[in-house]
C-alpha cells in the first residue's frame, strides 16, 4: 500500500510537471515613482556596461540594415517595387513603365530639388513615401490610384527607405539583368556599379511618425542625426511600430508577387482550409498556361492586405495583425499567440522565414510531415518542386536565362548549398529536429561545420528543441563579422551565452533596451494620472497586467470551445469533477485566427515556458504538445506606450476615430464624452476611407479607442462597424469587412463601470496615455528606475 | 516535487471556483452535488454529497488536470438506509483522458464501498469504463461497461452497451446509456445530467 502510494505521488509529480507554472507574483506595483531601465544583459547574462554599448549599436545596425543576405530573395525573386504598371500614353495607346522609377521620383522629390538624390537630397525625408502614377495607370488589370501611399520611411540624406538596403553585387552577379543600377539614373553622386536590395526589419518596426498622427516627427533615427525642435529622440523610432506601412502595394508592385501568394495572398472569396489549399493548387496548375489572369489574382488577394497590418503566416488566409511597437523588456512569449516564447527563437523564425520567404520551403508537402499540421493545408497542397516553380518561374531571376533559374530553384530547394532558402549559406547552421531539411541535404559535404544540435544551445536549448530551427536552420554569425571582432571571445566572457546566437542576442538586447517615447499631452494631470491607477487597481486589471512590465507574460485561453482551441471538437462528459481549462483565467475570446494559425507550432513544435522567467520548462515534442494540453490564445500584451500604439487588441480592431473635421477637446473628459456622431468607430469605418482618401487620411484615436477597449456601451459600435462590409477588393465590386480579415475588435470584455467621460474611465484613460518612457514624470518624480532589474518591486 | 510545491505554494488567483450536479435518471436514482475549492491553477479539494432513494453519502476529495490527464480521488463515509442501517466507508478514484485533436474520450470510475466493519454483510466495487469518439463538436457516441462485484461474492453484474454524451451550454452535458448485463440480470437504462454552475 505504501508503495503504490509512493508510486501515484512520484507519477503525479511527474504528471504536473507537463503544466505550465504560474507567473511570478509580483505583488502591487507603483507605476508613477520613476521610469524604465534597461537591464544589462545578454541572453540572461550580465554584461560590463561598455560591452552593453557596443551590443546595442551592433544589435541595432542588424535590426536596421540586416544581416544574413536576404537580398537575393527580395531582389532576385521578388524584386520589391520593381514591377511594371502600364501607363496611358495617348488614345489607345500604352506601355509599360517600372515601378522603381516612381519610387527613385518619389525619393529625389522630397526636398523638391531633383536630382540630388544620392549628394544628401537636401535633407528630404518623409514618414510616408508616395509614388505618383498618371491616371488611368494599371496593374495587371487592376486600377492603381495616382499617389499610392507606401507608408514607407526615408531618412534626411538616404536615397533609400528605412529599411530597404542596398547591397552591392558580387563581380559574378553584376552582369545580371535585373540587377538596379544606381548610376543609370545619371544623377550626380550615383554609385556605380550593380546593386540587389536587401529588406531588414526595419522597413515594418521602425517609423518616423512617432506620435502616429501620419506625420514625419523626426528627420532620421541615427542617433547622432537628432531633429531639431523635436520632442523625440531618434531612438524613439526603433521599433516604434511602421504603423502605416502598405504591404499590400509594396509586394503588389513587386516583380513577382507570386513569391507572397501564400502568405499575403489568398482567395477572396473565402477563408476556410479547403479554399487556401485549393488556392495554391489553382495558382500552380494555371499560372503558366494563364499566367496574367494569375498574376492579377494574386495581386488583388495581396491588395486586401489593410494598411498598417501585417500577415506573414503563411496559410493563404486573412489572419492579419497590426504591427505592434516592440518593447520586448520583461515580456515574453514573443509574439502575440506564444508559439514562440523565446526572442532568439523568434528572430530566427522572422529571419528565416518572414524575411526570406523562400525559407518557407520547409513547409512544403515533403519536407513538414514531421508536425501534425492541420489539413487541408495550403503548403501540403504543393510538392517542393512545385512551390518552387510558384516562386520563380516569374521572378526577375527567370529573365536571367535558364541556368540561373535552375540555379536557384536548387539553391531554394537546399540541393546547391546544403542550405534551404537564399540566405547567406556561410551563416546558417543545419538542423534535423523537424525534417525540414531531407537527410541527404543535412549530409552533404558542403554543411560540414554547419550541424548542429539542440545540446549545442545549451539546456534551454535542449528544451526549446524543435523552436530552435522550425524549418530546418538557425542564424548563426556572419563570418566576417565574427573574424572582425572576435565574436568569440564573448562566449568566454560571459558564459552562458552563445557564439552561434551573438547576431540574435544583441537584436534581443536592443529590443529590450528601449523605452516607449514620451507622451507630452496636456491632458496627462497629475491629479488624474494617480486616481486612474487606483482604477486600474480596483478593476482587476493588475490580475493580468501584472508587475512592472504590466504583463503575467502569459498565453490566455481563447474560449471553451475545442474546435478553436485544438482544431476539433472536445466530447462532452458528465464527469462533473473534471474541469476544462481551469486556472487559465477567464477566456479572452479575441479575434482568432491568429492563434488558430500558430496552434500547431505552439502545440507541437514550441516548449511549455515558465512566465515567472521565459525559461523552457518542457521539451518541445509532438508528444508533450499532445500530452500537454497547451492553451491557445494570446499573451498578456504591456500596455507600455499604448499612447502612440493605437488601435488596440492584437487585431487592431478596436479603434475608433473622430469624425472629419473635430478636433481633440482641451481636456480628456471632454473629448471621451463626444456624442457618437462625431465619432468613426471600428477600423472598418476608418481605414476605407483612407483607401480613397490617402492624401488626409483618418488615424485611431488612442483615448476613443482605450474607452473602447473598456466601455462596453462603446465597443458595440466597433464590432458592428469592423463586420460592416466596407473594404474594398480592388478591381470588384465585391467589398469585405474588417473582420473577415482578422481585424475583429472582439473579445478582452473586461469592462468599466462608467460611461463616457465619467470619472473613472477618463482617470483610468489617462493612467494608460501616461505609460511611456517614465510615467512618473506627469506627478513630479524623476526617471529613475521603478523596480529592481530581475528583482522584487 | 518542485513543480507540485509551486503549483500549490504560488497559485494565482483561481478563477474556476465552482460546482456541479450531477443526476443519473435509472432504476435507483441518485443526485450528486459537488463544488471545488481550488487551491491552484490546477488542483482543488472537491466535496461532493450524493443522495439515492437508499443512501446519503459525502465524500471529500481531490482533483487535478495533469495535461491531457485528468484525475479525481476522494474518500468519505455514508449511510445506507435499506435493508438495514448500515454506515460506510467510500473511497474511489476516477480519470478521464483526452488528447485532442484525436476524437478519442476515455472515462474510468472506481468506487468502493467499505460496509463490513460496521455490519454489512459484503463490501462492493462498483467500476465504469466508457470508450467515446467525438462525432462532432457537442455528440460523442461510444461503449460502456460497467460491472459491480461484492466481496464476498465476486461480480454481481456485468453491464454492457452503447453510451452518447450530448453537450449544451458551456461544459453542461447529458449521458445515455443502455446496457445489457452479461450475468443475466437483462436491460438497464440510464440518463445522466450534468448541470455546471
Amino acid at each position: 500500500m505504501k508503495r503504490s502510494v509512493l508510486l501515484f505521488g512520484l507519477a503525479t509529480s511527474a504528471l504536473l510537471s507537463c503544466r505550465q507554472p504560474p507567473p511570478k507574483n509580483w505583488g502591487p506595483i507603483e507605476h508613477l515613482n520613476g521610469g524604465g531601465t534597461p537591464d544589462l544583459l545578454l541572453a540572461g547574462v550580465p554584461v560590463q556596461p561598455d560591452d552593453y554599448q557596443q551590443f546595442l549599436l551592433w544589435g541595432e545596425g542588424f535590426f536596421k540594415q540586416g544581416a544574413f543576405g536576404n537580398e537575393r530573395t527580395v531582389t532576385d525573386i521578388l524584386g520589391v517595387l520593381q514591377g511594371t504598371v502600364t501607363v496611358p500614353c495617348g488614345e489607345g495607346c500604352t506601355e509599360p513603365k517600372p515601378v522603381l522609377e516612381a519610387v527613385i521620383a518619389a525619393v529625389d522629390a522630397l526636398d523638391g530639388t531633383p536630382g540630388n538624390l544620392f549628394t544628401g537630397n537636401g535633407d528630404g525625408h518623409t514618414s510616408d513615401l508616395v509614388l505618383e502614377f498618371p491616371a488611368g495607370t494599371t496593374l495587371h488589370g487592376l486600377p492603381v490610384p495616382e499617389r499610392v501611399h507606401t507608408g514607407l520611411d526615408v531618412e534626411a540624406g538616404s536615397p533609400f527607405p528605412i529599411g530597404v538596403v542596398p547591397v552591392q553585387a558580387p563581380p559574378e552577379d553584376a552582369e545580371l539583368p535585373f540587377l538596379i543600377r544606381p548610376s543609370a539614373t545619371g544623377m550626380e553622386g550615383a554609385p556605380d556599379g550593380a546593386f540587389r536590395l536587401r529588406m531588414s526589419c526595419a522597413a515594418c518596426h521602425y517609423s518616423l511618425d512617432i506620435d502616429q498622427d501620419g506625420k514625419a516627427d523626426l528627420m532620421s533615427s541615427d542617433p547622432a542625426k537628432p531633429t531639431p525642435g523635436s520632442p523625440y529622440e531618434p531612438k524613439h523610432a526603433w521599433a516604434v511600430g511602421n504603423q502605416d506601412i502598405d504591404f499590400g502595394w509594396i509586394v503588389g508592385l513587386s516583380a513577382n508577387p507570386l513569391l507572397a501568394a501564400l502568405v499575403i495572398g489568398g482567395d477572396i472569396h473565402s477563408d476556410d482550409r479547403d479554399a487556401a489549399a485549393n488556392w495554391a493548387s489553382w495558382v500552380h496548375a494555371n499560372m503558366h498556361t494563364n499566367p496574367e489572369e494569375v498574376q492579377r489574382r494574386v495581386v488583388q488577394s495581396i491588395l486586401l492586405q489593410p494598411r498598417g497590418w501585417a500577415d506573414v503566416t503563411g496559410d493563404a488566409r486573412y489572419n492579419t495583425i497590426q504591427i505592434p511597437p516592440l518593447y520586448t523588456q520583461g515580456a515574453w512569449p514573443s509574439n502575440s499567440n506564444g508559439a514562440i516564447f523565446d526572442d532568439t527563437d523568434r528572430n530566427n523564425t522572422v529571419w528565416t522565414g518572414a524575411l526570406d520567404f523562400t525559407g518557407q520551403i520547409g513547409l512544403c508537402e515533403e519536407r513538414s510531415a514531421a508536425l501534425p499540421w492541420e489539413e487541408p493545408s495550403p503548403f501540403h497542397a504543393l510538392t517542393c518542386d512545385e512551390l518552387v516553380d510558384v516562386w520563380v518561374d516569374f521572378s526577375p531571376a527567370a529573365t536571367a536565362g535558364p541556368e540561373y533559374t535552375a540555379k536557384m530553384k536548387a539553391d531554394i530547394l537546399g540541393t546547391l548549398d546544403g542550405v534551404p532558402g537564399l540566405l547567406d549559406a556561410a551563416s546558417v547552421r543545419v538542423f534535423q529536429l523537424t525534417k525540414s531539411i531531407p537527410d541527404e541535404l543535412f549530409q552533404m559535404e558542403a554543411n560540414e561545420g554547419r550541424r548542429r544540435t539542440p545540446a549545442d544551445y545549451g539546456p534551454q536549448g535542449e528544451l526549446r528543441n524543435t523552436s530552435l530551427a522550425l524549418l530546418g536552420y538557425r542564424l548563426g554569425v556572419p563570418p566576417d563579422f565574427a573574424e572582425a571582432n572576435d565574436v568569440a571571445r564573448f562566449a568566454e566572457k560571459y558564459p552562458g551565452t552563445v557564439t552561434d546566437d551573438f547576431v540574435s542576442d544583441t537584436v534581443s538586447l536592443m529590443l529590450d533596451w528601449l523605452q516607449p517615447p514620451p507622451n507630452t499631452s496636456a491632458w496627462l494631470d497629475p491629479k488624474l494620472v494617480e486616481r486612474g491607477q487606483e482604477v486600474f487597481r480596483e478593476a482587476g486589471c493588475e490580475g493580468c497586467h501584472a508587475g512592472p512590465y504590466l504583463t503575467d507574460n502569459v498565453i490566455h485561453w481563447l474560449g471553451p470551445d475545442g474546435r478553436q482551441q485544438y482544431g476539433g471538437p472536445r466530447s462532452p462528459s458528465t464527469a462533473g469533477w473534471r474541469v476544462l481549462y481551469r486556472g487559465y483565467g477567464p477566456p479572452m475570446g479575441t479575434e482568432p485566427q491568429r492563434a488558430v494559425s500558430a496552434r500547431t507550432v505552439r502545440r507541437f513544435a514550441s516548449a511549455e515556458y515558465d512566465p515567472a522567467t521565459g525559461e523552457a520548462v518542457t521539451k518541445a515534442s509532438p508528444i508533450n504538445g499532445f500530452l500537454g494540453v497547451r492553451e491557445i490564445g494570446y499573451k498578456t500584451t504591456p500596455l507600455r506606450g499604448l499612447w502612440a500604439s493605437a488601435p488596440y487588441l492584437h487585431d487592431g480592431g478596436v479603434a475608433v476615430a473622430l469624425a472629419l473635421g473635430k478636433e481633440p477637446a482641451a481636456d480628456l473628459a471632454t473629448h471621451l464624452k463626444r456624442d457618437a456622431s462625431e465619432l468613426w468607430p471600428g477600423a472598418g469605418g476608418y481605414v476605407a476611407y483612407n483607401i480613397d482618401h490617402a492624401d488626409t487620411p483618418v488615424h485611431a484615436d488612442p483615448a476613443l479607442s482605450l474607452q473602447a477597449l473598456v466601455l462596453k456601451e462603446q465597443r458595440r459600435p466597433v464590432i458592428i462597424a469592423n463586420r460592416a462590409r466596407t473594404h474594398p477588393v480592388i478591381g470588384e465590386h465585391e467589398r469585405r469587412s474588417m473582420a473577415s480579415l482578422g481585424v475583429a475588435g472582439i473579445g478582452h470584455e473586461f469592462w468599466v463601470d462608467d460611461e463616457p467621460g465619467g470619472p473613472d474611465v477618463t482617470a483610468l484613460i489617462a493612467f494608460l496615455l501616461a505609460l511611456d518612457d517614465c510615467p512618473g514624470d506627469v506627478v513630479g518624480q524623476p526617471c529613475e528606475p521603478r523596480y529592481v532589474p530581475g528583482g522584487a518591486p | 516535487m518542485r513543480p507540485l510545491l509551486a503549483a500549490l505554494l504560488f497559485a494565482s488567483t483561481p478563477a474556476w471556483a465552482g460546482g456541479y450536479a450531477r443526476l443519473d435518471f435509472q432504476r435507483a436514482s441518485q443526485v450528486r452535488v459537488g463544488v471545488f475549492a481550488p487551491v491552484s491553477r490546477t488542483v482543488a479539494i472537491a466535496p461532493v454529497a450524493r443522495l439515492s432513494g437508499r443512501e446519503a453519502e459525502l465524500d471529500v476529495g481531490v482533483t487535478a488536470d495533469i495535461g491531457a490527464l485528468y484525475l479525481a480521488g476522494w474518500v468519505g463515509g455514508g449511510m445506507r438506509f435499506s435493508p438495514a442501517a448500515v454506515p460506510y466507508v467510500s473511497p474511489g478514484l476516477s480519470f478521464a483522458l483526452e488528447v485532442p485533436p484525436l476524437p478519442l474520450y476515455i472515462e474510468s470510475w472506481t468506487e468502493l464501498r467499505v460496509l463490513q466493519p460496521f455490519g454489512g454483510t459484503a463490501d462492493e466495487l462498483w467500476k465504469q469504463d466508457l470508450l467515446l469518439i467525438t462525432v462532432r463538436h457537442q455528440l460523442s457516441l461510444g461503449g460502456q461497461y460497467e460491472p459491480t462485484f461484492t466481496f464476498p461474492g465476486g461480480l454481481q453484474t456485468s453491464y454492457i452497451g452503447p453510451r452518447a454524451n450530448f453537450g449544451f451550454r458551456r461544459g453542461d452535458a447529458i449521458g445515455v446509456f443502455g446496457g445489457w448485463d452479461t450475468q443475466g440480470n437483462g436491460f438497464t437504462g440510464r440518463v445522466t445530467v450534468l448541470l455546471r454552475f
